[in-house]
């Protein structure tokens, strides 16, 4: 039997939990601030190391972005206009990159597009060679992060009323102009937040690049691989490169909170994948 | 005179519909309980569902024609439409979501859409919100723009599905009064969808009761009342005394 003693005790269990967890994952972002002084942060960005992993960073994960929001685009749109069991299985099978360890990821392109991979051969005929480039780079950065792209995408579709579509369509708007301007735009809250979040996931990406792409500065050092080869030798470019991807990070977190704002929707984590039926 | 003519069929769900009714100037009050098939019915004429089999005929050009193998796509089709929750699009302005209408259809510049999609406002009173956004309409207000935004496309008929449902008692009856004069007004073939006796009895002459998907009575109230060929049209008639 609960006593009144026995809930204030409960509830200061509970409250002593949940602050353990909160500093437990505050530490570690104080811990990167507090130990990394001004001068230190500056000499570590100069680091040789450095420039050339922002630059490729840069680079690499604004082309995975086009290559995941436009097809992405086009993909969560057919799921939704198309379902049935087909799609179902489809949406299944994008939502596993998420889940799967990244480095077995990595371990499948290279089994897809490497030299002895199931396509190696016929790309060789052609001279394209993928593994241990920038390409690699880029592959790897948009088989795990579309998925993000793609679910919030079709979660954002499936929640536009077809009605608008419908009315669109008798207005004189052919499938084209009522997809670029109405259904685009009145779900644009939830596709950018989509993509942040996406770009985010590429921005981080590490086994999967590593497995595929190597580690080659310049080439398919990505600034997560940068701050793993940092380690070993200059702990303070380490924690400049970390010190960037964290603001990056953050500056990414306000933009995705004022997008939410405007949509209503939660800023980070998955909107339920599965949602109401649509019209008959 | 135009004229809109079909002979629809098509299993939908729970049931079979099969209807078949013709459409002259006067505005044709489609009635029937709810889950009756009238909004199906409606899609099917608009090309937004595909019926199993039958015509759609406008003007003596078919829409669809399931023998033929005619189907129109919606855009096509010239028909106005009007949804129960009036589908206005949320991200334009009211002017915007009327200049919608005008942009799809014809070649005018953008000054003369903002000009004639103002006009379709003034003509439906709702000009002072040509700035506003739909959250912020009352449903009186988002029928008008509505309207107004169907109308903006020149369509050769009309389809509204029940226009009066989602308004209060006040509005509602302001409608009443001034939605059935506009639009006889139009000289257009014109479908009203309610499931209200009241409504039904304001809409006009030609009434349409449907049950379960099929085509139980059509007449004038007074017929209706005198006749009624079900326990519904009893009840309908009996309840629309104004």
């Amino acid at each position: 039997m609960r006593t009144r003693g026995g809930a204030a005790l409960l509830r200061v269990l509970a409250a002593g939990a949940a602050y353990v967890m909160l500093a437990f994952l505050l530490l570690p972002i104080v811990a990167l601030l507090l130990t990394t002084g001004w001068s230190d942060f500056v000499a570590g960005l100069r680091h040789p190391l450095v420039l050339p992993a922002l630059r490729l960073s840069l680079v690499t994960t604004s082309i995975s972005l086009v290559l995941v929001v436009v097809p992405g685009t086009a993909l969560a749109w057919l799921l939704v206009r198309r379902p049935g069991a087909l799609g179902q299985a489809i949406e299944t099978a994008i939502e596993l990159p998420v889940v799967i360890p990244p480095a077995v990821g990595g371990l499948a392109l290279l089994l897809a597009f490497g030299r002895r991979g199931l396509l190696g051969a016929s790309l060789e005929r052609f001279g394209v060679t993928i593994p241990f480039t920038t390409l690699a780079v880029i592959l790897a950065e948009v088989f795990v992060s579309a998925p993000f792209f793609v679910l919030a995408a079709t979660v954002a579709f499936r929640r536009l009323d077809p009605t608008l579509m419908t009315v669109a369509r008798s207005l004189g708007a052919s499938p084209a102009r009522a997809f670029f301007r109405i259904a685009l735009p009145s779900t644009a809250p939830s596709l950018v937040s989509g993509a942040a979040m996406s770009w985010a996931r590429s921005l981080g990406e590490f086994g999967a690049t590593l497995m595929f792409a190597g580690n080659l500065r310049g080439r398919t050092q990505t600034l997560p691989l940068a701050v793993y080869t940092a380690l070993e030798s200059d702990l303070r470019a380490a924690q400049a490169i970390a010190l960037v991807l964290v603001a990056m990070a953050f500056v990414l977190l306000m933009v995705l909170r004022r997008s939410a704002a405007a949509s209503g929707g939660p800023a980070l984590g998955f909107p339920p994948v599965r949602s109401p039926e649509r019209m008959p | 005179m135009s004229r809109l003519r079909f002979d629809v069929a098509g299993g939908i769900g729970a049931f079979d519909l099969a209807v078949s009714l013709e459409i002259g100037d006067t505005p044709l009050v489609l009635v029937g309980p709810n889950g009756a098939g009238k909004t199906t019915l409606l899609l099917m004429l608009l090309g937004a569902l595909r019926p199993s089999r039958g015509r759609v005929e406008l003007d003596g050009e078919a829409l669809f024609d399931s023998a033929r193998g005619i189907d129109v796509a919606i855009e096509e089709r010239g028909l106005g439409y009007v949804p129960q929750d009036y589908g206005l699009f949320p991200h334009m302005t009211v002017l915007g979501n009327v200049a919608f209408g005008l942009e799809c259809r014809g070649r005018m510049s953008a000054a003369e859409r903002r000009q004639r999609a103002f006009a379709l406002l003034e003509a439906l009173e709702v000009a002072p919100l040509a700035a506003r956004y739909p959250r912020s309409l009352s449903g009186g207000e988002g029928q008008r723009v509505a309207l107004a935004r169907a109308l903006a496309s020149e369509p050769r008929a009309l389809l509204l599905d029940e226009p009066l449902a989602a308004l209060d008692a006040s509005v509602r009856r302001q409608l009443r009064a001034f939605l059935p004069s506009r639009l006889a007004s139009l000289d257009l073939p014109a479908i009203v969808v309610t499931h209200d006796p009241a409504d039904a009895a304001a809409f006009g002459e030609d009434i349409a009761v449907i049950e379960a998907g099929r085509l139980v009575q059509r007449g004038t109230l007074g017929t209706l009342r005198a006749r009624p060929a079900s326990a519904f049209v009893a009840e309908l008639a009996g309840a629309a005394r104004d």
